[in-house]
C-alpha cells in the first residue's frame, strides 16, 4: 500500500499541509420541559422530574415525551437534594478544550426519580488513579449541591459526599 | 422472512496505520475498492449500486464527504447512498447493502468506507459534540468516560476485576500481532496493561482503542450473480436493536437494559440467530468479531450473545474459553483494541467474518469455521447491527 | 424486482419559519402526526430510517439524539446522511426484502438553528474549493449560467416558474404572497444569473413517512411506490453536464421501467421537480423526459405546467415557495401522496405522480418516485 510519501506522482518527501478550520455557531432551541428545569434549578435551587403518565417512570433530565411510551410526559415532581451514584467515573485524561483533570463525573438516581442524571463530583479526593475515592462507588449516597448565583445552566449544581 | 439470498463475495482492506503515515481519505477509499473488486473479480461495470460508510465526518473533516469521494468509490452515475450510524456505520452499512440485493434492487453492490480518525486532532473532541446540547454537553464527557461507566458498572454488578479487563486486552494484543492489516501488532503482558495510565476509572490506555486510519470494502452478491471464481460467504441472519439515547435511564428499578451488560445488542443478536436457525449459539458459533472499542465490553459483548451467562466472561476469559485456541474464539483479527477507523471498524469485523468463512485468514484463521457472527456498536452504546455469516446459506428453521 | 411492493399509509410534515420548540419536539410531533395518520400504534413499526445532517443541526452523530424522538428506541435504527431521498430508498429495499414490514421514514432541517450556508460550504473539497466561498446558492447560480448561456428564454420562463409556483402555493393556503413574473426579474441579483425571487428561501421543518408493505397496514388509503431510482453525478462542477443532468435521466430512468411507465408525457398525470432554484425545475422537467432542455421553456410560458395545464408540476408551490434544508424534498413525497388520496389543497387529473429530489450541490444526488393508486402498482 502506498502511503503519500511515496507516491510516484510526486518528488516531494515531506506532507503537504492545508489547514482548515470548521466554525459554526448553534443556537439551540430548549423544549419548554428542559427550559422549566432550568429555571425551576435556577431560581428556587432544587430538581425536578416528570413523570410519564403510561410507565409511571419519573424522568431526570426530564423531557417532553416518553422515548420508551411515546407518550407526552406530565406531572412535575419534586426531588430532593440527595440520591444514590448509579454510574460514574474519574477521569484522567487531558483533551483539548475540555477541563484539566481529574475530575469525577457521576449518573445520581435522585430520591423519588427512576432514571439518573450527570453532574461532576466534588469534594471527593481524586489522586489516587488506581483507586477511586469511597464516596464515588456505586450505590453510595450523595448530596445534590446548588451554586449560590446560579445562570440556568446544568454546570450550576454538581454532587458530592453525604454528610 | 424469505429474504433472497445474499452473500458476499469479495472483501478488501487496507493496512490500517496512524492518520499521519496513511493515504489521503479518496485514496484509502479507491485502494479498499479495487481490493475488494479483484477479490470478486469484478469491475466497477460489474456493480450495480454503492453504500458509502462514514460516521462523523467532523472527524476527517469534509462535510458530506460522499460527494467529494464519488469518484474514489466509482459511484458517479450510480445510485450510491450513504449511511451513519456512529460507530455502527460499518455494519448498518453492509446491512444496507443487503438490503438492495434482497430486496431485488441491485445484483451486485460495493459497500466501502475509510477513515482518518486523528485528521482533526483528537477524536475525543470530537464526541464531546454528541452529547445532547442542554443536559449533557457542558460536562467534559466523552466516549471513554461512557465505556468507563459501564466498565465500573459492570465490575459492580458481577464482582469482575481490572485484570479480567486486562485479560482482554491481552487476548486482543496477541491475536493483533497476528494480523497483517490491524493498526496495533505488539503483544501486551497483564502487568504492562495493569500499569498503563488511567484515562477513566478504571479504562487504562491499554484497556483502550487506537485511533486509525485506513479503509474497508466488500462486494455484495446474489445468488444468481455469483461468478464461478467467487468464494460465497453468506449472510445468513441479520438484526439490529437500539436502546434509548439516555444512558442515566438504564439503571434504577424500570431498566430495560442494565448498562452494565451489553444492551440491547442481545435483542439484535437474537434477530440474526433465529433468521440463521441458531437456537444455542454457545455451541452453534465457531468464532466472534464483535465491537469492542474498550475491553469490558467484550465481556458483555460475549454474554449479550448468548455465548455464556452474565457475569460470566471474566473467568470464562481466564481459562483461555476465547482464546485462539479456545472454545469461541473472540476476535481473532485483534478486534477493535488493536485497529478503530471508525466509520468502517464495523464493515472491518463483517470483512474479517468473511476470511474466517472462507478459510483465509491465514495466522488469525479460526479452524472450521462454519458459522462467524459480527457485530457493530455505535452512538451512546446504543445502536447494534449483528450479521451472522455461514459457509452455506442457511435459513430459519 | 420482486412482485411485492411498497405502500405509503401516512405521511405529515410541517414547515415553519422558527418555532421556540427544540428539535426533538418537532421530530416527536410530526411522528406522531404521522402515526396517526397511518391508524397504526408505535408498536407496529418495525424500523425506523432516518435522514439527519450533523452539521445542519449541530450535533455530531445526530441520530443518538433524534432516534428516541423519531419513535425508534428499541428497534432496528438506520440513519443515511447523504440526503432525506435516500432515506425513502433505504425504507422502501427494507420492505421489498422482506425483512421489515411497516418502516417510518423521518427528516428534518432546521435553517433557523445553525448555519446552513456554513455547513453546505464545508463540503467543499478541502485543497481546491474550500479557501473559496463555495456553498450552494454559488453552485446553483453557476448552473443557472450555464443553462442561460445554452438555453434561450430561460430568463422569461424562470420569472413564470417562480410566479407559478408562487400562484399555487397561495391557492393552497401556504404563507406566501403571490409575485408576477415582472417583479421576480427585478427583484436583486444573487448569484449571477439568479434573483433572489429564483431561489428557493429556507425554513424549519420535519417530515414523516410511514411505509408499510401491502396488507401490513389495514388502511383504504394507501399510496403506493411503483418504482424508484437514484443516482449520483461526478462532484466537481466543471466535471458535470450541469444542464443534461445525465445522473437525473438514469434515476428517472430506474424509476420509470421499475415502475412500468414507458411514456412520460403519457402515463404520469403531475409531477413535483425539486425547485431550489427556477432553472433546477426546467431542467428537471427535461432530464426526466417531459421535455427536452430546449423545448422547457416553451412549456412553462405556454401554461403546460400550470396546476390546470396538461403536466401540473409543483401544484402547492414547491420549494421556491419555502422549503427545509436537508428533509425538505421528502416533503414532497408526503404532498403527492395528498394529492393521489385526493386530500390535502391540491387535486390533479390522474394518480400517476413523479416526484424529484436532489441533494447537495447543483443537486449532485438526484432521485425519482413513481407513486400512484395501489391497484396500479
Amino acid at each position: 500500500m502506498t502511503t503519500k510519501q511515496d507516491s510516484p506522482q510526486s518528488t516531494a518527501t515531506e506532507p503537504w499541509i492545508v489547514d482548515q478550520h470548521w466554525d459554526i455557531t448553534y443556537q439551540h432551541v430548549a423544549d419548554p420541559v428542559a427550559a422549566q428545569f432550568l429555571r425551576t434549578m435556577r431560581d428556587e435551587g432544587k430538581l425536578t422530574g416528570i413523570r410519564c403518565p403510561k410507565c409511571e417512570r419519573v424522568l431526570i433530565p426530564p423531557r417532553p415525551f416518553c422515548d420508551r411510551c411515546f407518550v407526552e410526559t406530565e406531572g412535575w415532581v419534586d426531588l430532593p437534594p440527595e440520591g444514590v451514584i448509579e454510574l460514574f467515573t474519574i477521569v484522567h485524561l487531558r483533551v483539548k478544550g475540555l477541563p484539566d483533570p481529574p475530575y469525577a463525573l457521576v449518573y445520581v438516581r435522585p430520591d423519588g426519580a427512576d432514571t439518573a442524571i450527570m453532574n461532576y463530583f466534588r469534594g471527593a479526593d481524586l489522586s489516587n488513579a488506581a483507586e477511586p475515592p469511597a464516596e464515588v462507588r456505586i450505590g453510595e449516597r450523595v448530596g445534590i449541591k446548588f451554586a449560590d448565583e446560579r445562570t440556568g445552566r446544568m454546570t450550576d449544581f454538581w454532587y458530592e459526599p453525604l454528610g | 422472512m424469505n429474504s433472497r439470498p445474499v452473500a458476499a463475495v469479495g472483501v478488501g482492506q487496507t493496512r490500517f496505520t496512524n492518520t499521519a503515515e496513511a493515504a489521503t481519505y479518496p485514496e484509502l477509499l479507491r485502494q479498499a475498492t479495487q481490493t475488494a473488486l479483484a477479490d470478486a473479480g469484478l469491475g466497477m461495470d460489474d456493480i450495480d449500486a454503492v453504500v458509502f460508510a462514514l460516521a462523523p465526518e467532523s472527524l476527517m473533516g469534509i462535510n458530506h464527504a460522499e460527494r467529494w469521494c464519488v469518484e474514489a468509490i466509482g459511484a458517479a452515475g450510480k445510485p450510491v447512498l450513504r449511511v451513519q450510524t456512529g460507530g455502527a456505520t460499518g455494519m448498518s452499512a453492509v446491512h444496507a447493502g443487503y438490503h438492495h440485493v434482497a430486496g431485488g434492487a441491485a445484483e451486485r453492490v460495493l459497500v466501502v468506507g475509510a477513515d482518518r480518525v486523528r485528521e482533526s486532532g483528537d477524536a475525543q473532541q470530537i464526541f464531546n459534540k454528541i452529547w445532547d446540547p442542554i443536559y449533557e454537553r457542558s460536562m467534559a464527557h466523552t466516549t471513554i468516560s461512557l465505556i468507563a461507566m459501564s466498565a465500573s458498572r459492570y465490575m459492580w454488578l458481577y464482582n469482575s476485576t481490572e485484570e479480567d479487563m486486562a485479560r482482554v486486552s491481552v487476548k486482543a494484543h496477541k491475536n493483533g500481532a497476528n494480523n497483517p492489516n490491524a493498526h496495533i501488532r505488539r503483544e501486551v503482558t497483564i502487568d504492562e496493561v495493569l500499569e498503563s495510565r488511567y484515562l477513566a476509572w478504571p479504562l487504562k490506555l491499554l484497556d483502550t482503542c487506537p485511533q486509525s486510519a485506513g479503509g474497508c470494502a466488500t462486494v455484495l452478491s446474489s445468488k444468481e450473480a455469483l461468478e464461478p471464481s467467487q468464494d460465497p460467504a453468506w449472510i445468513s441472519g441479520i438484526g439490529m436493536s437500539n436502546d434509548t439515547y439516555w444512558v442515566g435511564d438504564r439503571i434504577g428499578p424500570k431498566l430495560i437494559y442494565d448498562y452494565g451488560d451489553g444492551g440491547a445488542l442481545e435483542a439484535a443478536a437474537r434477530q440474526a440467530y433465529e433468521q440463521a436457525g441458531i437456537s444455542d449459539p454457545a455451541k452453534e458459533v465457531d468464532a466472534v468479531e464483535t465491537y469492542a472499542s474498550f475491553t469490558p465490553v467484550e465481556l458483555h459483548n460475549a454474554e449479550a450473545l448468548g455465548l455464556c451467562a452474565l457475569g460470566t466472561a471474566g473467568p470464562l476469559f481466564q481459562e483461555g474459553f476465547f482464546d485462539m485456541d479456545g472454545q469461541i474464539p473472540l476476535n481473532p483479527s485483534g478486534g477493535v483494541i488493536c485497529t478503530n477507523p471508525i466509520s468502517v471498524t464495523a464493515m472491518v469485523r463483517f470483512v474479517e467474518g468473511v476470511l474466517q468463512i472462507r478459510g483465509t485468514a491465514e495466522a488469525r484463521q479460526v479452524k472450521g469455521a462454519e458459522t462467524v457472527v459480527t457485530t457493530g456498536s455505535g452512538g451512546s452504546h446504543q445502536f447494534f447491527p449483528v450479521s451472522v455469516l455461514t459457509r452455506e446459506p442457511r435459513s430459519a428453521n | 424486482m420482486s412482485d411485492r411492493w411498497v405502500n405509503i399509509v401516512g405521511a405529515a410534515y410541517g414547515r415553519h419559519d422558527h418555532r421556540n420548540d427544540s428539535l426533538e419536539e418537532l421530530i416527536y410531533e410530526t411522528t406522531t402526526e404521522a402515526l396517526a395518520d397511518a391508524g397504526i400504534e408505535l408498536e407496529q413499526v418495525d424500523a425506523l430510517v432516518s435522514a439527519g445532517s450533523d452539521q445542519i443541526d449541530g450535533r455530531a452523530i445526530t441520530s443518538m439524539l433524534s432516534t428516541g424522538p423519531a419513535g425508534g428506541d428499541l428497534k432496528d435504527e438506520t440513519n443515511i446522511a447523504s440526503a432525506s431521498a435516500h432515506a425513502l430508498a433505504m425504507g422502501w429495499l427494507m420492505i421489498l426484502s422482506g425483512q421489515r414490514d411497516v418502516v417510518l421514514v423521518t427528516s428534518w432541517g432546521r435553517a433557523s438553528e445553525g448555519e446552513v450556508p456554513a455547513a453546505e460550504h464545508l463540503t467543499a473539497d478541502p485543497f481546491y474549493d474550500r479557501d473559496l466561498p463555495l456553498e450552494d446558492l454559488v453552485a446553483m447560480a453557476m448552473q443557472a449560467q450555464v443553462h442561460r448561456t445554452q438555453v434561450d428564454g430561460v430568463d422569461a420562463a424562470a420569472a413564470a416558474v417562480v410566479e407559478k409556483n408562487l400562484a399555487n402555493a397561495v391557492a393552497a393556503g401556504r404563507p406566501v404572497e403571490a409575485v408576477g413574473a415582472d417583479a421576480v426579474r427585478e427583484s436583486p441579483v444573487v448569484g449571477t444569473p439568479l434573483r433572489e425571487l429564483e431561489v428557493s428561501p429556507r425554513c424549519d421543518g420535519v417530515v414523516c413517512i410511514v411505509l408499510a408493505a401491502p396488507g401490513a397496514v389495514s388502511t383504504d388509503r394507501a399510496v403506493a411506490i411503483r418504482g424508484m431510482g437514484w443516482a449520483s453525478d461526478r462532484y466537481r462542477l466543471a466535471d458535470r453536464d450541469l444542464v443534461g443532468l445525465p445522473h437525473l435521466q438514469t434515476a428517472s430512468k430506474a424509476a420509470f421501467e421499475r415502475a412500468g411507465i414507458s411514456s412520460v408525457k403519457d402515463d404520469v398525470d403531475f409531477f413535483e421537480l425539486h425547485d431550489y432554484s427556477a432553472d433546477a425545475e426546467l431542467l428537471a422537467a427535461a432530464a426526466i423526459g417531459l421535455t427536452d432542455v430546449k423545448s422547457a421553456p416553451g412549456l412553462v410560458l405556454e401554461g403546460a405546467t400550470a396546476a390546470d395545464g396538461r403536466w401540473p408540476v409543483n401544484l402547492t408551490g414547491g420549494s421556491l415557495a419555502g422549503d427545509f434544508p436537508f428533509g425538505g424534498p421528502l416533503a414532497r413525497v408526503a404532498e403527492a401522496t395528498a394529492y393521489i388520496r385526493g386530500e390535502g389543497p391540491s387535486k390533479t387529473n390522474g394518480s400517476t405522480g413523479l416526484v424529484q429530489m436532489s441533494a447537495g450541490f447543483a443537486g449532485q444526488f438526484q432521485t425519482a418516485v413513481v407513486l400512484d393508486r395501489p391497484e396500479e402498482a
